[in-house]
């Protein structure tokens, strides 16, 4: 008898310490939704969070059957553009969400305007992303809107819908696509509010955002860049992660590191990755500019595991942008790269 | 003036190369090109604003996005 009771207390004691921790903790995933943003936000309680979702319907459905969600409470659109917003009127169709909020500023778009309609037919409750508080079991989301509607030729992208998320000691700050008007508007109003663990970086990492001003106050340890594997604008720029990585802030890529993970009990937290991309150090801006050709002697692309001596034709086949140079072998090497098979450098 | 040239055809897209330094390349749907387009072949590209359904559309969804505004009190939210 006393034996089973023992026993009955040992599967008692595995089940709790197996699933305590998932229940117990925070979990954000930065979807890898190709060039586009997506997270999904799972509270120790178990509400749940989509912030964004992508620029593929296909994609973010999977990801969402894959985690096994089967109710979404909050969907929060950042602003209006496709990459975050496609495949939001299926979503809000089949998860019924308790309630939505945008920034309130249309667009003319269909995949827009698809998104209205799904909200007006599935009566969903609609809330403008104007300051307040908005509680889940024991995660808060605290809306940081401007002051006025920022009215610039990225009038959608400085408009997002910024969010910072608070559980116990952890905080996280959501920025959609906001560009340096906007940066320059939170620093000057809300400055205290922006010093957070977790940084999404504006924009994909695109130049347009991330000014040092924004990022000293922000502080965060990590930065993550939802962004696509070799996209069309070069996201993220060079001189957005030179910037980063001279603050020592560690850089996590969706392109690179697949689906980013954090999980956290409000004090610690940890990072899980889909894949383990090298944290190699991004190019120096500057170093690019000079003429190289007698300092450098190796050189590979940012978007390449392989690196090469400088004379190899390959070299020639890279893009200016995406181009890295190392003076030493040892350099190259240390980037994560494994040398050409054709020049064998 | 800058000439758009069609440098290759991939599944449904058109590979579309400028003339002039620094070279472009962007893609177009191949079913907006004309039957007959073949690569090497220089198309004539301008575009222009149509004002008119501009505004339209951006009446018609106002309308949708306010009615859904009205329903919002600004309040906090405990979900």
């Amino acid at each position: 008898m006393k034996k089973s009771f023992f026993l009955f207390a040992i599967v008692l004691l595995t089940c709790f310490t197996l699933f305590l921790p998932i229940h117990a903790k925070l979990n954000i995933y930065f979807l890898d939704v190709g060039q586009g943003d997506a997270s999904i936000i799972i509270s120790p309680t178990g509400e749940v969070v989509l912030i964004d979702s992508g620029p593929s319907k296909n994609v973010i459905l999977k990801y969402l059957e894959n985690l096994k969600i089967d109710h979404i409470d909050l969907v929060i659109a950042s602003h209006a553009h496709a990459d975050h917003i496609t495949g939001m009127d299926e979503i809000i169709a089949k998860y019924q969400p308790r309630a939505f909020i945008d920034p309130g500023i249309a667009h003319t778009t269909k995949t827009y305007e698809s998104m209205i309609n799904a909200l007006i037919e599935n009566d969903v409750n609609y809330y403008e992303g104007t300051s307040r508080k908005i509680t889940l079991g024991n995660i808060q989301l605290t809306i940081l809107p401007p002051a006025e509607p920022l009215i610039s030729q990225s009038e959608l992208n400085n408009n997002s819908t910024v969010i910072r998320l608070d559980y116990q000691n952890f905080s996280c700050l959501y920025t959609g696509d906001i560009e340096k008007e906007r940066e320059r508007e939170l620093c000057s109003r809300v400055d205290s509010l922006l010093d957070v663990d977790i940084l999404k970086v504006p924009h994909h990492g695109s130049s347009s955002s991330s000014t040092p001003a924004f990022i000293k106050t922000v502080t965060p340890d990590i930065a993550i860049i939802s962004c696509g594997e070799e996209n069309s604008y070069d996201h993220p720029h060079d001189e957005v992660l030179a910037l980063y990585y001279n603050l020592d802030i560690d850089i996590y890529r969706t392109d690179q590191h697949g689906t980013i993970l954090v999980q956290t009990d409000g004090s610690n937290y940890t990072i899980q990755t889909e894949t383990d991309a090298p944290r190699a150090p991004p190019v120096k801006v500057e170093e690019t500019k000079k003429d190289v050709s007698s300092e450098y002697k190796y050189a590979a692309s940012k978007k390449s595991k392989v690196f090469h001596y400088i004379d190899c034709s390959s070299v020639k086949k890279i893009s200016p942008g995406n181009l890295i140079l190392f003076k030493t072998r040892e350099e190259a090497v240390a980037s994560g790269r494994r040398p050409c098979k054709r020049c064998n450098p | 003036m800058i000439k758009y040239i069609i440098d290759r055809f991939e599944n449904d897209w058109a590979i579309i190369e400028t003339s002039k330094d620094p070279i472009i390349t962007f893609n177009l749907p191949k079913n907006l090109l004309p039957r007959e387009a073949k690569e090497g072949d220089v198309l004539n590209i301008r575009f222009t604003i149509n004002k008119e359904e501009t505004l339209k559309r951006k009446n018609a969804i106002q309308i949708k996005l306010n009615s859904l505004k009205k329903q919002d009190k600004g309040n906090d939210i405990t979900l």
